[in-house]
Formats: C-alpha cells, sequence, structure tokens
C-alpha cells in the first residue's frame, strides 16, 4: 500500500473536522468572551453618560455608545452571558425534560395520549408567539425564560425519544427482555438512552442556537429578560428606533448574535457528520 | 467457436478513498457467448457485484476508478460517450438487481415504469408503450396484466416485483442480460419459479445471462459456465459439468462443501476465517491465508491462472505442472 | 381519497379541542386583572366593574368562564375585543391581509430558491458549486429573520430607497403588486432564513434518493441524467418537501408577526403583541387560536396533497 503523507493526513483531517475546529473555536471565544466580560472592559453595561452620546467608535469607547451614552461594547461583551447561560440551560433542561418525556410516552400509552396531544397543540403555535406568551404568563425573571424556552422546545426532543422507544419496543431482543421478565426502567436504560444519546449530542448545536434567536427575539419584542440585564435582543430593538442614523448601533450586536450562531451550527454539524455518518 | 458477444479484457478497478485506495478487480478476463449462461460466483466482497455494476457503468466515477477494456460486439463500453451508453442500457444491455423489495420507483405504477423502456429505445408513444408493458408482463407469468399495471409497486409482493423487473429487463429482448443475485431475496419456492421463468425467456428471446450468485446451487441450475471469483480476482472457470466432476481450486472445494447434498447427514463445512476486506487483500496467492493446502510459496508470490484443459483455468500453484499446451 | 380526506379532517377536531383549552388556560394564567387596568384608566365604579366583567364572561370559576367561552363559540360567537369593542376576529379579518401575504410569499422565496439549489447540489455532489452554495445558504441561517429583516430596511429602504418605507398598503388600495412592493423586504427575510433549510435537506434528501436501488434501475434502464433526477428522483423528494412546507409554515407565520414589528406593518402579529401587553384576552385567544387553525388546515391540506403523490401513505 502507498504511504500517506503527513500532510494529506492534515489535509484530510481538516476536511472531516474542519467545522468542528471553526465551530468550537467561535463558541470556545464566545465564552470566554461572556466569562471574562469584566476584563473585557472598563464600563459598565448599564452606566450612563449623557455626555458622550451616540459617540462613534473612538479609542474611549472602543465601538461607540448608544443613546443613553452607554458604551456599545462593553454591553456586548455583557449580553453574551445573558444568551450563553441561558440558552445552555434552556436546552439542557430540554434534552433531559424532552427525553424523559418520550421514555415516558413511549413506555405508557396512556400518558402518551395526554402528552403528546398537549404538544401538539403547543406546536401548532407559531412559537415566538408561544414564548411570547409564555414570557408574558411567567414573567420575567431567569428561571421563568428557561421554563418557557424549554417548553417551547419540548416538542423536538419528545417526539424524537418517543419513537425511538416505540420502534425499539418492536425489536426482538427488547421483546424477548420484557419475556424474561426485565422490568421497563431497566429496558429504558439500557437499550433505549444509548440510542437516543448520539441523537441529543447531535441536536445540541442547532438546539443551542435556536434558543440563542428565540432568546433574541424575544428581548427584541420586549419580554423575557429582567429590564436592564443587557442582551443583545434588546440592544437590536433599541437601536433600530435610531437606524437611521446610528446603524452601527444595530450592526454589532447582530454580529454578535451571528458569530455566535454561525459557531454552534458549525460545531453541531461537524458533530452531526462525526456521530451520524448517514447524513452525508 | 460460438460468437462472443462480451469479452472483459484485464480489468481493474480502485475505489479511491481519503486515505487509500483499494484495489477492488485485478485483472478480470472473461466472455460471454451468444446465448449461453455464465455463472459468477462467490461470497460477498468478493467483487462480483462490482464487475457486473462496471459492466454498465453505473459505478460512480469518481471514487470508482476503472482501467481495462469491457468490449460489447466489438465496442469498448469504457470508451463509449455516456449518451450511448444510454442506448445501449435496457436495451442491447439489460439488469436485473438482488433487491426487489427496493428496485422499483415506490412513487410510478408498475406499467408506467415498464412502459418507460418501451418509449425510450422503441420510441412508442405512450399507447403502444402501454400495450406493450401489458404483454411483456403477460409473459413474465403475471396474472392479470392489465389490473397489475395500474397498481403499484408496494402493492405486490416480492416475486411479483422480481418478475416486473424481469419483464422491465427483457422488453427491448437485450442480447446480455446481467442478474445480480436475482433470487436470494426470494422464497425458495418462488426462487425456483423466477429461476424456471427466466431459463425459458432466455431460449425464447436468445439472451446471454450474466448470472451473479453465491450459491453455487444455482450455477448448477441455469449456468453453461463459470467464473469464481475470490478477493477481486477470478480463481477458477469452467464449464459447468466440468467444475462440479473435477472441482479444482480449494476455493472451490470450500464452497462446494458448503452445499448441503440431499440425503448426506454429513454436517456442513464451511470455509474457515473471512474474506478480508478491500484493501487488505493478500499480496501472494489470495486465498492463502484460508487454505489447508498453503505453502510458503503461496504466501509470497502470486500464480496465474494456469489452463488444465477442457476449457478449465485454476489460480492455484497445485496446478501450475498441469498446465496443458 | 375522500374516505382519507374526511377522516384526516376528523382527527384534527381533538387537536383542536386541545388547543381551545391550551390557549384559554394560558390567558388565564397571565398575572393581573385587565379589568384593574381598565378600571384604571376609565375611572370606573365596582357596580360597573362587575358589568364590565359579566360583560366579558369574566365572572365565574374559571371552568364555569370556559364552559360559557364554549358555548358561546358554538353560536359562533368568539368575543370581543376589550379595546375596540368589535368582535374579535372582526378585527383579525380586518388586519390579516398583510400578515398571511408575507407568510406565503416568504414561503414561496424559501421553496423556489432553496429546492433548486438543493437539487443543483446533489447532483454536483461534491463540485466546487456544490460547496460554495451549501455554505453561502448557510450564512442566512445564523441570525434569526428579523436582524436581515433590520439589514434589509437600513440597505433597501433607508439607503437605496428602493421599497417604502411607509406601512402596509391594502390590496384593496392600491392593487396587488403595490401590496407586494410593500411586503416584499419582510417576506424576504422570513424567505431567505428559510431558504438555507429547504437547500440543505433538499440536498441530502436527493442524495439519498439518488443512492436508492430504484435510481439504479432507472440508470440501468437507459434514463438520461435529466429524466433520472426530474422524474424519478424529483417525485420522491418532493413527498419529503411537503412535510417540511408544513413545518415551516408556522415558523413563517411567527417569524411574519416579529417582521411585522421591524417594518411597522398593522397586522395580526402586530395585534396580537398589543393585545398580549394589555391583557385584552379574548383578542388574543382568538389570534393564538387563528394561528393554530391555520396550521392545523395547511396541514390537512398539504396531508393530502402528499396523499396524492405518495400512494403508501396511509392514516394510522
Amino acid at each position: 500500500m502507498e504511504k500517506i503523507s503527513t500532510a494529506k493526513k492534515i489535509r484530510v483531517f481538516i476536511k472531516h473536522n474542519g467545522r468542528i475546529i471553526i465551530g468550537g473555536t467561535l463558541v470556545f471565544l464566545m465564552i470566554m468572551m461572556a466569562f471574562f466580560a469584566p476584563l473585557l472592559t472598563k464600563y459598565d453595561p448599564n452606566g450612563t453618560d449623557i455626555y458622550s452620546r451616540f459617540e462613534g467608535p473612538s479609542q474611549e469607547h472602543f465601538l461607540g455608545t448608544d443613546g443613553s451614552g452607554t458604551d456599545l461594547w462593553s454591553q456586548i461583551v455583557y449580553g453574551a452571558r445573558a444568551s450563553l447561560l441561558i440558552a445552555f440551560i434552556a436546552q439542557i433542561f430540554t434534552m433531559a425534560i424532552g427525553a424523559t418525556l418520550g421514555l415516558v410516552c413511549g413506555f405508557f400509552p396512556k400518558v402518551d395520549k395526554v402528552v403528546m396531544r398537549i404538544l401538539e397543540a403547543i406546536n401548532s403555535l407559531p412559537t415566538i408567539l408561544l414564548i411570547f406568551v409564555l414570557g408574558m404568563v411567567f414573567g420575567s425573571s431567569y428561571f421563568n425564560l428557561i421554563l418557557t424556552l424549554v417548553i417551547a422546545g419540548l416538542f423536538g426532543p419528545t417526539r424524537y425519544v418517543r419513537a425511538q422507544v416505540l420502534s425499539l419496543r418492536q425489536k426482538e431482543f427488547v421483546e424477548r427482555e420484557v419475556a424474561m421478565g426485565a422490568g421497563t426502567l431497566r429496558i429504558m436504560w439500557m437499550h433505549v438512552l444509548p440510542q437516543c444519546s448520539s441523537y441529543l449530542l447531535v441536536t445540541l448545536g442547532s438546539g443551542l442556537s435556536s434558543k440563542i434567536m428565540s432568546l433574541a427575539s424575544m428581548s427584541f419584542l420586549g419580554v423575557g429578560l429582567p429590564s436592564g440585564v443587557p442582551n443583545w435582543g434588546t440592544l437590536i430593538s433599541s437601536g433600530q428606533s435610531v437606524l437611521m442614523m446610528y446603524p452601527y448601533l444595530v450592526f454589532y450586536p447582530m454580529l454578535a448574535l451571528a458569530i455566535t450562531i454561525f459557531g454552534f451550527s458549525m460545531l453541531g454539524d461537524g458533530l452531526r457528520d462525526l456521530f451520524d455518518p448517514t447524513t452525508n | 467457436m460460438e460468437e462472443k458477444i462480451l469479452s472483459i479484457k484485464d480489468l481493474n478497478l480502485w475505489f479511491d478513498g481519503d486515505y487509500s485506495s483499494p484495489q477492488i478487480l485485478k485483472n478480470i478476463n472473461f466472455d460471454v457467448y451468444k446465448g449461453e449462461t455464465l455463472g459468477i460466483a462467490g461470497e460477498s466482497g468478493c467483487g462480483k457485484s462490482v464487475t457486473s455494476l462496471s459492466v454498465l457503468r453505473l459505478l460512480k466515477t469518481p471514487p470508482a476508478r476503472i482501467k481495462g477494456e469491457i468490449e460489447f460486439n466489438g465496442q469498448n463500453l469504457l470508451d463509449l460517450p455516456m449518451k450511448e451508453m444510454q442506448g445501449i442500457r435496457g436495451n442491447k444491455i439489460a439488469m436485473i438487481f438482488q433487491e426487489p423489495m427496493t428496485s422499483l420507483n415506490p412513487l410510478f405504477k408498475v406499467g408506467y415504469q415498464l412502459e418507460e423502456v418501451f418509449r425510450l429505445h422503441q420510441g412508442l408513444d405512450k399507447e403502444e408503450a402501454k400495450k406493450k408493458a401489458i404483454e411483456m408482463l403477460d409473459a413474465v407469468r403475471i396474472p392479470l396484466p392489465e389490473q397489475r399495471a395500474k397498481e403499484y409497486p408496494f402493492q405486490l409482493s416480492g416475486g411479483m416485483r422480481q418478475r416486473v423487473m424481469i419483464a422491465m429487463a427483457l422488453s427491448c429482448r437485450p442480447e446480455l442480460l446481467i442478474a445480480d443475485e436475482p433470487t436470494t431475496a426470494l422464497d425458495v419456492t418462488i426462487q425456483a419459479q423466477v429461476l424456471d421463468l427466466m431459463k425459458k425467456l432466455q431460449k425464447e428471446f436468445g439472451t446471454a445471462i450474466m448470472f451473479i450468485t453465491h450459491d453455487l446451487g444455482v450455477i448448477r441450475e441455469v449456468c453453461d459456465r463459470v467464473v469464481i471469483m475470490y478477493c477481486g480476482e477470478i480463481v477458477e472457470t469452467a464449464k459447468v459439468e466440468e467444475l462440479f466432476k473435477n472441482p479444482s481450486h480449494p476455493y472451490t472445494h470450500g464452497l462446494l462443501s458448503t452445499l448441503p447434498h440431499s440425503g448426506s447427514r454429513e454436517r456442513l463445512e464451511t470455509i474457515p476465517g473471512m474474506v478480508p476486506p478491500a484493501g487488505k487483500f493478500p499480496s501472494g496467492c489470495v486465498f492463502a491465508p484460508r487454505c489447508k493446502h498453503a505453502c510458503d510459496k503461496c504466501i509470497k508470490n502470486k500464480p496465474e491462472l494456469y489452463d488444465i484443459g477442457n476449457g478449465h483455468s485454476v489460480r492455484c500453484f497445485l496446478f501450475e505442472d498441469k498446465e496443458v499446451n | 381519497m375522500l374516505k382519507f380526506t374526511v377522516k384526516r379532517v376528523l382527527s384534527a377536531i381533538p387537536v383542536l379541542l386541545v388547543i381551545l383549552i391550551l390557549v384559554f388556560s394560558l390567558m388565564r394564567m397571565i398575572p393581573g386583572n385587565p379589568m384593574y387596568s381598565l378600571q384604571a384608566d376609565s375611572n370606573m365604579t365596582e357596580e360597573e366593574l362587575i358589568m364590565m366583567q359579566e360583560k366579558y364572561g369574566l365572572n365565574g370559576s374559571i371552568f364555569e368562564q370556559f364552559f360559557r367561552y364554549l358555548k358561546n363559540i358554538v353560536k359562533g360567537d368568539w368575543g370581543t375585543s376589550f379595546f375596540n369593542g368589535k368582535p374579535v376576529f372582526e378585527n383579525i379579518f380586518s388586519r390579516m391581509e398583510p400578515t398571511i401575504l408575507i407568510t406565503v410569499f416568504a414561503t414561496l422565496i424559501s421553496l423556489l430558491l432553496g429546492v433548486p439549489i438543493g437539487i443543483y447540489a446533489a447532483t454536483h455532489h461534491n463540485s466546487k458549486l456544490d460547496y460554495i452554495l451549501s455554505s453561502t445558504s448557510m450564512i442566512f441561517t445564523i441570525v434569526p429573520s428579523f436582524c436581515f429583516g433590520v439589514g434589509l430596511l437600513y440597505l433597501f429602504a433607508f439607503k437605496l430607497k428602493w421599497f417604502p418605507l411607509s406601512s402596509y398598503e391594502y390590496i384593496e388600495k392600491g392593487g396587488f403588486w403595490n401590496s407586494i412592493w410593500h411586503i416584499f423586504l419582510p417576506s424576504l427575510a422570513i424567505g431567505l432564513s428559510g431558504m438555507a433549510g429547504y437547500a440543505r435537506h433538499t440536498r441530502s434528501q436527493m442524495l439519498d434518493v439518488l443512492n436508492s436501488d430504484y435510481i439504479r434501475t432507472a440508470r440501468a434502464k437507459g434514463l438520461s441524467d435529466r429524466k433520472v433526477y426530474y422524474r424519478h428522483a424529483l417525485r420522491n423528494v418532493m413527498s419529503f418537501l411537503i412535510t417540511m412546507v408544513s413545518g415551516t409554515i408556522t415558523v413563517n407565520l411567527g417569524g411574519a408577526t416579529v417582521l411585522e414589528k421591524v417594518f411597522n406593518i398593522q397586522g395580526v402579529g402586530l395585534l396580537s403583541y398589543s393585545s398580549l401587553f394589555g391583557k385584552d384576552y379574548p383578542q388574543e385567544q382568538a389570534i393564538l387560536i387563528f394561528f393554530a387553525v391555520i396550521f392545523v388546515f395547511t396541514n390537512i391540506l398539504l396531508d393530502i396533497v402528499y396523499k396524492l403523490l405518495d400512494p403508501r401513505v396511509q392514516l394510522d
């Protein structure tokens, strides 16, 4: 057999893992930015300074200031905190609760009927509107915001895990174990979860980016985060009112949003190809 | 000698991958004569399906890379422009596949899928093509052909679908029919019926058949000559009676011993070991690692295909001295 | 086919009922009594407040309220808006034109751009253009559609002045194309966001189909690439696309509501947000149900089309 050069090996590695590398780097940078926000800016993201309103980018203010004289860069940096933290927590809970519900629905037909009807009803409403209504219902606190995002995102993972359980239950080896007296819990633990874990891992990237998008849309519409918490959606919303004069107030928050979502999608796609070779 | 219609000369094939390009076929040479049935046998992974697909050029290139000649009526198919190749497919050379359940388009009526061939190769209009399609369904002994033509593949059983595939393949009375494990997925009784049908239609239409199977029992029933393949090489070729009377290559012995004999109470033997994966084919005699007669020479050197007379050739050092001429 | 349709329509009834319950209870869960804010605004007395509560069906327990609500719905009375006192569906119908137009137009844009790109990318699998198309269409998925909306608004309405800054004009007033001109940018924003999904899924689905046994059969028959792609493969991809359309309808409806805010279009979306902030229950309930009904019925329609395309489909 021919020898493979190191250069070729690297090329092939990048071809297969390039997206994970790019996505991972971007996500890592964003997380670092959120984590070390106080080190990256000397301004308070809520501080106002009426003497420096609508200043363009300068040495003082890296990306300029908004209508209250607040430094835009510090708002973006601190804005990463709320977006990432809430998205991560909400996504983890969506998966955990979705998987549990799916398992329960798959094994208990009675519960299944009720839960799936409710989820179908939820799914028939436009997500953004549903999130908005839930945001109104629960009010603005971190916990309730996460609850809102979780409820709105439950349908997908629940349906997937449920379908897995149903198809698995038909398989011979599961039937055999039932015949041998294996408990429902044991079957779930042994067979269903490992099957579903790769799906959950693969949808992590897209799930996170959709959570970040939902969060931005909510804040854009004026619900969700408690007021005073810097975040990108609110920045875009308030920037839009002066879009004509100061487009950069909208541009930079959008860029931050875009980079984050791009990073998560890349990472998610890369992971999907890695764990689910049938898709490519 | 009878007229050759297909002649494969020094066919080599590689699959180009990221890290390596394993060779799947190595110097394949064989001919198919007019009206005969040539069997190609071997375990899965030996390259028999790839050989048949490369005749119709149905392999994606890349990743496949083909060298050699596939002469059909004196014309090298590998040099033909795609357009002319499409004129030969389904018309002069037709093919039946292993999986009748998935080989028909699920969203088109059976009749339509047959009509397509007539409209494409014989330029018939819709009405004529429809008539011909029903005739063909009748020819493959499908009951109520008019009605069946209006049905979708999912409404037919596996055996019925394979008959439809045969009807489709024989529509233009091809000179060569390539049948890639056409009965493997079917029940034994249906298998016998389908084989029977193929033999009858072959006589009627004068078609040569290249019959690919892993089942030597089927080969004995339908074929005139047989090519045994292993690890992308031809290891033995002979007339069918000769092969069964006088099997020579240790691999052929192995294959034959896996066949059940009626009335025998012996345990079925298996060939020890596994077919190595593509790219890991041994460099000497490809069968040496699994062969009980293997010696140092077999592992180091590659045997030629030795002609031992009576149209019988074997790729094994045991027959090096027995080569005629 | 008729049996299928009837069965499918009947199967929607329990879903609609659950939606009613869900929407009703969600509305009642919003903290704060809407009447109090009304009272504060108009200096009502206690008696007037009670009268108002009775008028709007807000007296009694939540179950009583719900059954009264159901009873009225059966009679065709969906309630009146707290704000302008008009029947809620009158308000919706008078404002739904831009919302529906944006949703439909956006879906068309996604389909008409995404599907051809996906097909091209699949039939030229691993070519340079496949790579370029797949990655450029991905660009459109990295910001939510309202961000595109803001960008398009700035570029094409503010700077280049190709599109109007004024809010929506009804078809009745300026004709169909004038209305399309007014909703073009928001539709484009939503359509481009959705396009990438269509391109990507069409591509992967098409690749799947092209690797299937029946495509090999079609090739072995001697069909040209064109016929293989556009007759045999596309048909199979289409039934998949239909499922995808049904999924994007709600996404695009939701997108339309947000884009209405960006472009200040007085459609159902803006009505919905103002009703929510003003706790106008009957109005908001009706809007949510309106959207859900659109979803449920487009799904029925798409299922019927699906059944026509794919004879194997059966309702369980």
